[in-house]
C-alpha cells in the first residue's frame, strides 16, 4: 500500500467515523423525542431497572470493596514515610466520591450491563423483532430503547452511590482492623475534609453524565447492529471499548472543568 | 412470580442506594454549612500571606467561624489586604482583636486566627481588623538556626 | 506683622512638622537614636555594670511602649477582665520589668550595628495600628528583622508589641502564660512570676 493509498483509507476512515458520529446522535435525538412526551411504561423501566441495576450490584459490591481495600493499603505505605497516616481516610474518601466511583462504577457497568444491552437489543434486529414491532406500528424506539434507557440512566448514580460507601467500608476494613489505625480518626478525619456539596455531589453529576452517554451509545450499537451473529458480536465490542474511551476523556474535561482550570 | 422477584430487586437496589447516600451524607462527609447562613464580611491587611489560600478557614480559639475570601495586593501600601467571612451569629469581633496567620501542625494549610481583644466595641460589618502579624516564614528561621549553628 | 504670604509659610512649615511627629517611623527612628547615643557614651561604665542598662531602656524605650495594652494583650481577654485592680497593677510592674530585661539583654551585645527602619506606604491616616519594619545588621551573619506593632493614640503612636524574625513577644508570652492561667487564673500567674523574678 503506498502513501496515496493509506491517506484515501485513513480518509475513507475519518469520513465513517463522522457519519457514525452524525448518526448516534440523531438516534438519541429521535428516541428522546418521540418518548419523552408519552405515558411511560412504568413496568418496563422498573423490569429494565432490576437487569440493568440489580444484576450490576455483585460486580459493583464486590469491585468497589476491593477497591476501597487497596487504595487504603497502598495509602497507607506512602503516607506512612511521611508520618501523615491519620490522613488515609481522607486520601481514601477524596479519591473514591472524586474519580474511582464515578469512573470505576460507569466503566464496570459498560462491561457488565451496556454489553448487556448492546446484546440484547442486537438479537432483536437478528430475529427480527424490531422490524416485527414496526409492521405492527409499535414505536421500537419508545417500546424498547427508551425504557431501557431511562432505567440505565438512573442506575447508574445509583450504584455510583453503592460503589462510594462499599468502598470506604472496604478501606474502613484495611485501614482499623487490619492495619490498626484509630477507628475515631479515621471516620472524624474524613468527615472534616469531605464536604458534600462539592466532593461528593460531583461526582454524582459525573457519574449521571457518564450514564447518560453510556446507555445511549450502548442502545445505539445494539440498534444499528449488523443483524448477524457476527455483527452482535462487533457491535457489543464497540459499545464496550468506545464507551469506556468516552468515560475516560469525558472524566478528564469534567475534572479539569470542575476543578476550575 | 417474575414479577415479584423483579420488585424485590429493584426494591432492594433502590434501598440499598438510599442507604449508602445517608451514610455517605452524614457519615463520610460535611455539609457546607456556610453556604446556607449569613456571613458578616471584615478585611484585614498583612505585611505577609505567604501560603494563605482563598477558602482557607478563618478561627477564633480554635472553632471555625468563617473563611477567607478574597486576597488582594493593595497597591498603596504594598500589603496583602484579605477578606474574611464570618458567620453571622458568631460575630463579635471587638475592634482591636489580632488577625494571624497559622498552620495546621506543621506542614499544614495555612488558615487566619483570631484572637479577641479587649474592647467593649465590636467591629461593624464591613469593618478592619487593625492589629495583624505576619506568616512566619520557616525557612528564614531554619536559615539563622544553621548559621548560628556553624558559627559555634 | 506677618504678611498673608508668609503666614501660609509658617503654616505650611508647622504642619509638616506636625506630620513628621506623627509618623510612627520617625518617633522610632528617634528613639533609637537616643539609644544607640546613651549606649556610646556610656560604653565604659557599662562594661562594669551591666545593670546600668536597665536604667536606660527604662528611661529611653519604656515612654514609647504602651505596657497597659501590652500587658491586656498577653492576658487575654477573659483573665484580664476578672482580675481585680490590684491583680493588674502587680502584673503590669512584674510584666514591664520582663520586657525591660529581654530588651536590656538584646542590647548588651550591640556593637555599632547599624538599624534601619523601612518607610511606611499608603495612606497612615486610616491606620490605628501600623507595623514598622526594621533591620538590625550585626558585623556578620544575616541580617535581623524586628518588626514594631504601633498603636495610634491622642497624636502620638506607641508599641504594643514587636517580632523579631517573625516571633513575637506579646504571642510568646500569652502562649507561655496561657497553660498557667488555665489552671490558676491570674493568682496562679502572679505567684509564679514571683518566683521567677526572686531566682
Amino acid at each position: 500500500m503506498n502513501a496515496v493509498t493509506a491517506i484515501v483509507a485513513f480518509g475513507q476512515w475519518g469520513i465513517i467515523v463522522m457519519c457514525g458520529c452524525g448518526q448516534s446522535v440523531l438516534f438519541l435525538e429521535k428516541f428522546i423525542r418521540r418518548s419523552i412526551l408519552n405515558r411511560c411504561r412504568w413496568r418496563d423501566v422498573f423490569a429494565q431497572v432490576y437487569l440493568l441495576g440489580t444484576h450490576s450490584l455483585p460486580v459493583i459490591l464486590v469491585a468497589g470493596g476491593f477497591i476501597g481495600m487497596v487504595v487504603a493499603l497502598q495509602g497507607f505505605h506512602t503516607l506512612q514515610k511521611f508520618g501523615a497516616e491519620a490522613q488515609l481516610s481522607q486520601l481514601l474518601a477524596l479519591s473514591v466520591f472524586r474519580e474511582l466511583g464515578p469512573v470505576m462504577t460507569a466503566l464496570l457497568y459498560v462491561g457488565r450491563a451496556g454489553s448487556a444491552l448492546t446484546a440484547e437489543i442486537g438479537l432483536m434486529q437478528v430475529t427480527e423483532q424490531i422490524p416485527a414491532m414496526e409492521v405492527m406500528a409499535i414505536d421500537p424506539l419508545r417500546r424498547v430503547i427508551f425504557p431501557r434507557y431511562l432505567s440505565g440512566v438512573i442506575s447508574v448514580p445509583i450504584l455510583t452511590l453503592i460503589f462510594d460507601a462499599v468502598a470506604l467500608w472496604g478501606g474502613y476494613y484495611i485501614a482499623v482492623i487490619w492495619l490498626g489505625l484509630d477507628v475515631g480518626t479515621f471516620w472524624s478525619n474524613m468527615k472534616a475534609s469531605v464536604l458534600f456539596n462539592t466532593d461528593v455531589l460531583n461526582g454524582l453529576y459525573k457519574s449521571f453524565i457518564f450514564g447518560l452517554v453510556v446507555n445511549w451509545l450502548a442502545l445505539y450499537h445494539g440498534y444499528t447492529a449488523i443483524p448477524t451473529a457476527a455483527g452482535v458480536g462487533l457491535a457489543t465490542t464497540r459499545t464496550v471499548v468506545i464507551s469506556s474511551l468516552l468515560i475516560l476523556m469525558l472524566d478528564f474535561m469534567m475534572t479539569a472543568f470542575m476543578l476550575g482550570v | 412470580m417474575q414479577q415479584r422477584s423483579i420488585e424485590f430487586g429493584v426494591g432492594l437496589f433502590l434501598i440499598l442506594g438510599l442507604l449508602s447516600l445517608l451514610f455517605i451524607a452524614f457519615d463520610a462527609s460535611e455539609l457546607d454549612y456556610s453556604e446556607g447562613q449569613n456571613m458578616v464580611q471584615v478585611s484585614a491587611d498583612f505585611d505577609n500571606i505567604a501560603g494563605l489560600r482563598v477558602r482557607a478557614p478563618v478561627r477564633i480559639a480554635g472553632v471555625r467561624v468563617g473563611e477567607v475570601t478574597g486576597i488582594q495586593l493593595d497597591q498603596h501600601s504594598y500589603r496583602a489586604h484579605v477578606v474574611l467571612k464570618i458567620i453571622q451569629q458568631l460575630y463579635h469581633i471587638p475592634v482591636d482583636s489580632e488577625a494571624r496567620i497559622l498552620t495546621e501542625g506543621l506542614l499544614g494549610a495555612k488558615y487566619v486566627s483570631i484572637i479577641p481583644g479587649l474592647s467593649e466595641r465590636f467591629l461593624k460589618a464591613e469593618g478592619s481588623i487593625q492589629r495583624t502579624a505576619s506568616v512566619m516564614v520557616l525557612e528564614n528561621l531554619i536559615g539563622k538556626l544553621i548559621f548560628n549553628m556553624n558559627k559555634k | 506683622m506677618l504678611s498673608k504670604r508668609n503666614f501660609i509659610i509658617v503654616l505650611f512649615g508647622l504642619s509638616s512638622l506636625v506630620f513628621a511627629a506623627v509618623s510612627p517611623v520617625v518617633l522610632l527612628d528617634q528613639t533609637a537614636i537616643r539609644l544607640i547615643k546613651q549606649l556610646k557614651q556610656h560604653r565604659q561604665q557599662l562594661k562594669q555594670k551591666p545593670e546600668l542598662l536597665v536604667k536606660i531602656v527604662n528611661k529611653i524605650l519604656i515612654p514609647r511602649i504602651n505596657q497597659d495594652k501590652m500587658a491586656q494583650y498577653v492576658v487575654g481577654r477573659t483573665h484580664w477582665r476578672q482580675a481585680t485592680a490590684q491583680q493588674r497593677s502587680d502584673f503590669l510592674r512584674y510584666f514591664t520589668r520582663v520586657v525591660i530585661s529581654t530588651y536590656a539583654e538584646a542590647l548588651h551585645s550591640y556593637s555599632d550595628q547599624k538599624i534601619s527602619f523601612a518607610p511606611i506606604r499608603g495612606r497612615l491616616s486610616d491606620l490605628s495600628v501600623v507595623n514598622v519594619h526594621s533591620e538590625i545588621e550585626p558585623m556578620d551573619g544575616p541580617v535581623i528583622n524586628v518588626v514594631y506593632q504601633m498603636l495610634r493614640e491622642k497624636g502620638t503612636w506607641k508599641i504594643i508589641d514587636f517580632s523579631v524574625d517573625g516571633v513575637s513577644l506579646v504571642q510568646s508570652y500569652r502562649s507561655q502564660f496561657a497553660d498557667v492561667l488555665l489552671r490558676g487564673g491570674m493568682v496562679a500567674l502572679l505567684k509564679e512570676l514571683r518566683a521567677r523574678q526572686a531566682e
